[in-house]
């Protein structure tokens, strides 16, 4: 018998000293979510079933980029912890190719002030999205995925200022 | 410690390295499994999971009966934005293109 367990998900987790409706409004709020990492706003209708679309920015789409870059569908929403969605990626033809992938933010009150965000993405059968959201691209070409958003999501929370 | 003294010191091992390169070729993994590729008792590679775990490197999660152990790369942005941006960026890339470069000509 073999004891191989394939996991097609991949987890990234950042500790912020903010509290955790302040980095949930980060997330979701559109005023807030196109300040950090790619700095194109993402829009969300917070209910089950609604609807979710991150549109590219006009200096992206200057350098090729589709409209709308990502889109997606919110499956269960419990402001201001939970937060479960489709998420399908327009990078290029073949993430957009793969389809709905499943994206579950968790928000925990580590101690009044600091909050634990957990990003679990379901990537099963969706080799080109796990690649694109691993961050093995550089920064310029799109890459930086997850660990960049967090980090620059972090950043901005904590100095009020992302990078550039 | 500092947040960042807790993943310098977890990266100051080769078995703890050795654990984050096996996690990053294929993540979600039992101890078990990840027992099974070391050298090492069970004990010793369940201490080590737990200062890589202390340092946020790496995450478990449930999944039925088993505790599966994620890479999470992200302590290592965040030294990366703190440090390596800020400094060394530029040359650091031409260093490890360099490097990347002699060794696949070998």
């Amino acid at each position: 018998m073999t004891n191989v367990t394939q996991t097609t998900v991949t987890v990234h987790r950042v500790y912020i000293n903010a509290p955790v409706q302040k980095v949930w409004d980060a997330i979701t709020d559109p005023e807030w979510n196109g300040r950090y990492a790619f700095h194109a706003p993402s829009q969300y209708d917070l209910r089950p079933g609604g609807l979710y679309v991150v549109r590219s920015t006009a200096e992206m789409q200057a350098q090729g980029a589709p409209d709308p870059l990502i889109d997606g569908e919110v499956l269960e929403c419990e402001p201001p912890t939970r937060l479960v969605q489709t998420w399908r990626a327009f990078f290029t033809p073949e993430t957009a190719a793969e389809g709905f992938t499943r994206l579950t933010w968790e928000l925990d009150e580590e101690r009044p002030g600091l909050t634990r965000v957990t990003v679990t993405h379901d990537v099963e059968n969706a080799p080109n999205v796990a690649a694109a959201t691993t961050g093995d691209a550089k920064l310029h070409e799109g890459g930086g995925g997850w660990a960049w958003i967090l980090s620059d999501l972090k950043t901005l929370l904590e100095s009020g200022r992302a990078t550039d | 410690m500092t947040d960042d003294d807790l993943v310098f010191k977890a990266l100051a091992d080769p078995t703890r390295r050795f654990l984050l390169d096996k996690l990053f070729v294929r993540d979600g993994r039992t101890l078990t499994e990840l027992e099974s590729e070391c050298e090492m008792t069970r004990f010793g590679v369940m201490k080590h999971l737990r200062v890589l775990e202390d340092a946020h490197l790496v995450v478990t999660r449930r999944s039925g009966r088993e505790k599966l152990h994620f890479l999470n790369p992200v302590p290592i942005r965040l030294i990366h934005d703190r440090w390596i941006d800020k400094y060394t960026e530029r040359q650091v890339s031409a260093l490890t293109d360099l490097k990347n470069r002699l060794e696949e000509a070998q």
